[in-house]
């Protein structure tokens, strides 16, 4: 018998819980093919307009 | 007015125009421009937004709701989270994948913080096709993240063809991250989403369909399932639940239509929410506006 959706979804999300704790607790860095086009690799969202960034560049 | 007779009020705040994602689907249609012409808002004008949130507290039970673009894709989100919740409560959209212990430690710390994840699928193949190439997982990550902060959260999902099926498994996510309720949206050809109307849109009749099969199973798990799009007895109304935007320049209008603004943030409260009803008791309707032509 396969299993349930509720149940896939539960081992996907129990899958994710444990490697967190393996990692303790730190988040990974993007890896592979990430969401960030290259455009937005090289402006993550600082605006020409927002005035703060040019006070505190990070 | 006793307090817990007021209405509710959104005041949805676009901090910025960027965005890490891709999603075929989004509506913004800024997406179709270059990066690097995406604006985000001044901290010098969320001071104002923040004035404009106590006005309207004054007669609704208001949230600000920090969007975008994403609003993690502002480079002081947090900041302008922190801010803004001392004068409301305040709900941030985003993809969630950018959520990390620190920043939901901070947002727990506040009190009034909630999250909405925009999660169109809970298969990785899909959500990565649907969001051009996001990964699950880290999303999934920063909600277990939110909810052992004991952070409020919620999932909203845009319905396409591609993803129309996976309404019950969702509400099974949703469950298994504790996530207080579920929203879906039917989605519209705008934005990015105009070179994918004949991929994604799906009927009403579908939609329907889609959303009896999510509240069957949320009804079935205790968990709270809403739906926003054209639905059967709303239509040639202005529909709206009571609500007003403030773009990345500090313009504020009924909705993110630049035909609906009402003027900037730095205007007076009273007169802004003075203009907000007399849109509302008129009958005119806005050019190219989604609500008031369905």
């Amino acid at each position: 018998m396969e299993p349930s959706q509720e149940k896939l979804v539960r081992q996907y999300v129990d899958r994710i819980r444990r490697r967190m704790a393996e990692a303790g607790g730190q988040k990974a860095p993007p890896a592979g093919r990430g969401a960030a086009s290259k455009d937005d690799q090289r402006n993550p969202g600082v605006a020409a307009n927002c005035g703060a960034c040019d006070m505190d560049p990070k | 007015m006793p307090e817990d007779a007021r209405k509710s009020f959104t005041l949805w705040v676009e901090i910025t125009e960027a965005c890490q994602y891709k999603c075929r689907f989004c509506y913004n249609e800024w997406r179709s421009s270059p990066a690097r012409l995406h604006r985000s808002m001044s901290l010098a004008v969320v001071p104002e937004v923040a004035a404009l949130a106590r006005r309207l507290s004054e007669e609704f039970e208001v949230s600000v709701v920090l969007a975008g673009g994403d609003a993690s894709a502002h480079p002081h989100f947090v900041d302008i989270a922190t801010t803004l919740a001392a004068s409301a409560p305040v709900v941030i959209v985003t993809h969630g994948a950018d959520i990390a212990p620190a920043m939901a430690d901070r947002f727990a710390a506040l009190g009034n913080v909630a999250l909405q994840f925009s999660v169109p699928s809970h298969d990785e193949e899909r959500y990565r096709f649907l969001t051009g190439g996001g990964r699950l997982d880290r999303v999934i990550e920063g909600a277990l993240y939110a909810s052992s902060a004991a952070i409020p959260l919620s999932i909203s999902a845009v319905l396409t063809k591609v993803n129309v099926d996976d309404t019950g498994p969702m509400v099974h996510l949703a469950r298994e991250l504790e996530a207080d309720y579920v929203i879906f949206n039917r989605f519209l050809p705008s934005g990015r989403g105009v070179h994918y109307e004949e991929q994604f849109a799906i009927s009403q009749e579908v939609f329907a369909e889609a959303l009896d099969e999510a509240v069957a199973v949320g009804r079935a798990r205790g968990l709270k399932v809403y739906a926003s799009g054209a639905l059967p007895g709303v239509r040639n109304r202005k529909v709206a639940s009571p609500k007003m935007t403030v773009s990345v320049d500090g313009k504020v209008s009924i909705c993110s239509s630049a035909a609906s603004i009402l003027g900037p943030v730095q205007e007076d409260g009273d007169s802004l929410l003075g203009k907000y009803y007399a849109f509302w008791n008129s009958t005119d309707r806005l050019a190219g506006c989604f609500c008031s032509t369905l």
